[in-house]
C-alpha cells in the first residue's frame, strides 16, 4: 500500500542508446516553400501566416523550416520547381493554375464555387466550404426552426468549443482582428499542407496527395476529425449563427446524422466528374 | 528468549515501525476536481460516498500528490495558480503561482518538482513546490498538455496538443531527446513501470499510440473504433495486461489488450467521461463524466459500472490517494 519511495535503486539513471527520432539540428533543417497566389494581404493571407508560425514551432522538431512566397501564376510557372500552391484566387485563376501547372498541388482558400467541386480535379483541395454546405447546412436548421433568423458559416470569431477559442484567442492576438471563414481556410490549409510534409517527409505531389486522400486526420478545431472528400471538399461541420454567436452546428441533430458530415454539400463526384 | 535479547530485537523494531509510520498510511480517498464548480469532491472508496466538498480557487482541473502523499496539489486555471491540500485534514494548506492557465502536470517523484503544461507559451515549466518558484522551462510544441514522468524519474514526457507531438526529456539534465509525431491532438500519456513502453492518446484520431522508449519512436497505433470516440485520459492495469482509455464523448472506458491494442470491452459511464483513475491494486476505476456531474466507479474483475456518484459542476480530473 505505501508508495515504495526513490531509494538508491530508483535512482538510477536508465542506460539506453540515444536515438534521434527524425530530428535534425537547426541549421540543417529542409527548407520548403508553398506559394501564396492572391493578395499577400487581407483574411486568407493571415490565416496562412499564422498556421505558417504553427507549423513551423513543429517544424523545427522535425527537420524541416516552410516559407510562404506570394506569386503571380506565372512566376510559380517560371520557379519551376513548385510543388504546392494556396490560391486565395476565384474560380478562373485555379482554372489558370489547373492548365499551367497540372502537377501541382493547389489548396484553394476563397472560392465556393459548386462547380469546382463537381469538377472532382486531382490535385484541386478546398479548405473553405462550398456553397452547397452552407445552403444543407440553413436547409437542415429550417427544418427544426422554420421561424429562425441566422446565417451559415465556416468559422465564427466568439467560439470556444473544441480549442476553438485558442485558435481565435492566437489569431486575434496576432492579428488584432477576428479569425474569420476566409482566415480559417488559409489557416487550415497550411497547417494541412505542413502536416503532409511533415508526416511523409516528402515533398513530392504524388505523395502528398495520397496522404491528403488516405492518411490525413485534421484538426481544425471544429470538433470532427477533417478529411477530404473524392471531390477535393474539405468535409467540415458548418456553424448557424446569429448575432456573431454560433447558436447550432450543422449537421443538426434531429434532421440530419450529427456525426455524418457527408449530409452537408456534393458527397461525391458525378459520373461525367474526371475521377 | 531472555529479555536482553528481546530487548535488542524489539527496540530497532519499533524504531523501523515509526519511521514507517511516519510515512503516513494513505487514506484512499478519492479527490475529484469539479471544473466550473470550482470544487473538490472526496469520496469514500467503500462507501463511495462524498464525504466532503472543498471549496477551492477558480478552475480546479490537474492534480497530483507529492512523492510521500502528504500534499494534494492541484492546477487553477483561472487563477493561474496551484493550491496545496491536506488529503487528511481535508484543508487548503497554501497556494503558489503556478504559470499562466494551468490545466494539467505531473509529480517527479525523486524531486517532487511539479511539471506543468503552459499552453500560453507553449512550455513546460517546472516548479518547485517547497519554494513556490520556477526552475526552469522548457521549449515544447503548441498547446502542450499530458505530462507523464516514469516511475524512476529518469524520463519526463509532454505532448503537444496542436503540433501533434510527444516530446520525451531527460532527468536530471533536462535535455529534449526526442520530438516524436503522434495521432492528432494527442491529449494523455501513460508508462509502464519499467519506463520501456509509453502509452498516448490522440483526440481528434481518435487513436492509441504506443512509444518504444529505447528507439524512441512509435511503435504501434490503432484506432479505438466507435462513433464519437475521443481518447483522454488513459490507464494501465497494474499488470499491464490491459490498457484503460476515457473516450469522452462517446460516454464510456474503453477496455484493450495492452499488447494488441485490440478493444476487448466498452463500459457504459456518463456523459462526456475525460478523467479516469484507478486504486493501486487495479480492483477499481473511477471515471469522470463532465456533462452528467457524476463519478462511475468500474468493477475491474467485472468491467461493469458498480456505483454512480453525484458530485460538483463538470467534474475533470480523478486521483486517488493510496
Amino acid at each position: 500500500m505505501k508508495r515504495r519511495g526513490p531509494g538508491a535503486l530508483g535512482c538510477l539513471a536508465v542506460v539506453f542508446g540515444l536515438a534521434w527520432a527524425g530530428t535534425a539540428a537547426t541549421g540543417e533543417n529542409r527548407m520548403v516553400t508553398f506559394w501564396f497566389v492572391g493578395e499577400p494581404a487581407g483574411s486568407a493571407w493571415q490565416g496562412a501566416q499564422q498556421a505558417l508560425r504553427e507549423i513551423n514551432l513543429q517544424g523545427r522538431f522535425a527537420g524541416f523550416e516552410f516559407e510562404l512566397r506570394p506569386a503571380t501564376v506565372e512566376e510559380v510557372s517560371a520557379g519551376g520547381s513548385a510543388s504546392l500552391v494556396l490560391a486565395a484566387a476565384p474560380a478562373a485563376m485555379l482554372d489558370a493554375l489547373g492548365k499551367e501547372l497540372p502537377e501541382v498541388l493547389v489548396f484553394n482558400l476563397v472560392a465556393q464555387d459548386d462547380a469546382l467541386r463537381a469538377q472532382c480535379r486531382r490535385n484541386l483541395f478546398s479548405t473553405i466550404p462550398s456553397a452547397a454546405m452552407k445552403r444543407d447546412a440553413m436547409q437542415q436548421w429550417r427544418a427544426a426552426n422554420p421561424q429562425g433568423d441566422a446565417q451559415a458559416f465556416g468559422w465564427n470569431h466568439n467560439f470556444r468549443r473544441y480549442s476553438s477559442r485558442d485558435l481565435n484567442r492566437r489569431f486575434a492576438d496576432a492579428f488584432g482582428r477576428p479569425m474569420d471563414d476566409v482566415a480559417w481556410a488559409g489557416w487550415a490549409a497550411t497547417r494541412i499542407a505542413g502536416d503532409a510534409v511533415m508526416r511523409t517527409a516528402s515533398t513530392d505531389p504524388e505523395t502528398l496527395r495520397a496522404f491528403l486522400h488516405d492518411g490525413l486526420s485534421f484538426d481544425g478545431s471544429k470538433g470532427f476529425p477533417l478529411t477530404f472528400r473524392a471531390t477535393g471538399q474539405l468535409r467540415q461541420p458548418i456553424w448557424i449563427v446569429r448575432d456573431e454567436q454560433v447558436i447550432a452546428e450543422a449537421p443538426i441533430a434531429g434532421v440530419a446524422d450529427p456525426d455524418d458530415l457527408d449530409t452537408l454539400g456534393l458527397a461525391d463526384c458525378p459520373a461525367e466528374s474526371e475521377r | 528468549m531472555n529479555s536482553r535479547l528481546l530487548h535488542a530485537i524489539l527496540v530497532p523494531l519499533l524504531v523501523l515501525g515509526a519511521t514507517c509510520a511516519l510515512a503516513a498510511e494513505r487514506t484512499g480517498r478519492i479527490f475529484i476536481s469539479n471544473e466550473w464548480g470550482h470544487t473538490l469532491s472526496v469520496i469514500d472508496p467503500q462507501s463511495h460516498e462524498v464525504i466532503a466538498t472543498l471549496e477551492m480557487g477558480k478552475r480546479p482541473r490537474g492534480m497530483g500528490f507529492s512523492p510521500d502523499g502528504s500534499k494534494l496539489y492541484v492546477a487553477l486555471g483561472i487563477d493561474d495558480e496551484i493550491a496545496i491540500v491536506d488529503p487528511y485534514e481535508l484543508t487548503l494548506v497554501d497556494t503558489i503561482p503556478g504559470g499562466s492557465e494551468p490545466e494539467t502536470f505531473a509529480v517527479h517523484p525523486e524531486s517532487g518538482h511539479i511539471y506543468v503544461s503552459n499552453e500560453d507559451t507553449a512550455q513546460l515549466v517546472q516548479i518547485d513546490p517547497e519554494a513556490g518558484s520556477v526552475v526552469r522551462a522548457i521549449d515544447v510544441g503548441l498547446e502542450p498538455e499530458g505530462v507523464a514522468i516514469t516511475e524512476d524519474g529518469a524520463r519526463i514526457a509532454v505532448v503537444s496538443e496542436s503540433s501533434h507531438m510527444a516530446h520525451i526529456i531527460s532527468y536530471p539534465e533536462h535535455e529534449i531527446l526526442a520530438h516524436i509525431l503522434v495521432g492528432t491532438r494527442p491529449r494523455e500519456l501513460a508508462f509502464t513501470a519499467d519506463g520501456s513502453r509509453l502509452y498516448v492518446t490522440a483526440e481528434v484520431s481518435g487513436e492509441i499510440s504506443v512509444i518504444d522508449m529505447a528507439g524512441l519512436e512509435v511503435v504501434q497505433t490503432e484506432r479505438i473504433g466507435g462513433r464519437a470516440v475521443r481518447p483522454k485520459d488513459v490507464v494501465l492495469s497494474p499488470d499491464e495486461k490491459l490498457v484503460y482509455v476515457a473516450t469522452g464523448r462517446a460516454n464510456s472506458i474503453a477496455v484493450l489488450d495492452a499488447a494488441t491494442l485490440e478493444n476487448k470491452a466498452m463500459v457504459p459511464v456518463g456523459d462526456r467521461v475525460w478523467g479516469l483513475a484507478r486504486n493501486r491494486n487495479g480492483s477499481r476505476l473511477y471515471s469522470t463524466d463532465g456533462e452528467s456531474n457524476t463519478v462511475t466507479v468500474i468493477d475491474a474483475s467485472t468491467n461493469e459500472a458498480i456505483a454512480t456518484i453525484q458530485v460538483g459542476e463538470a467534474p475533470w480530473g480523478v486521483i486517488v490517494h493510496d
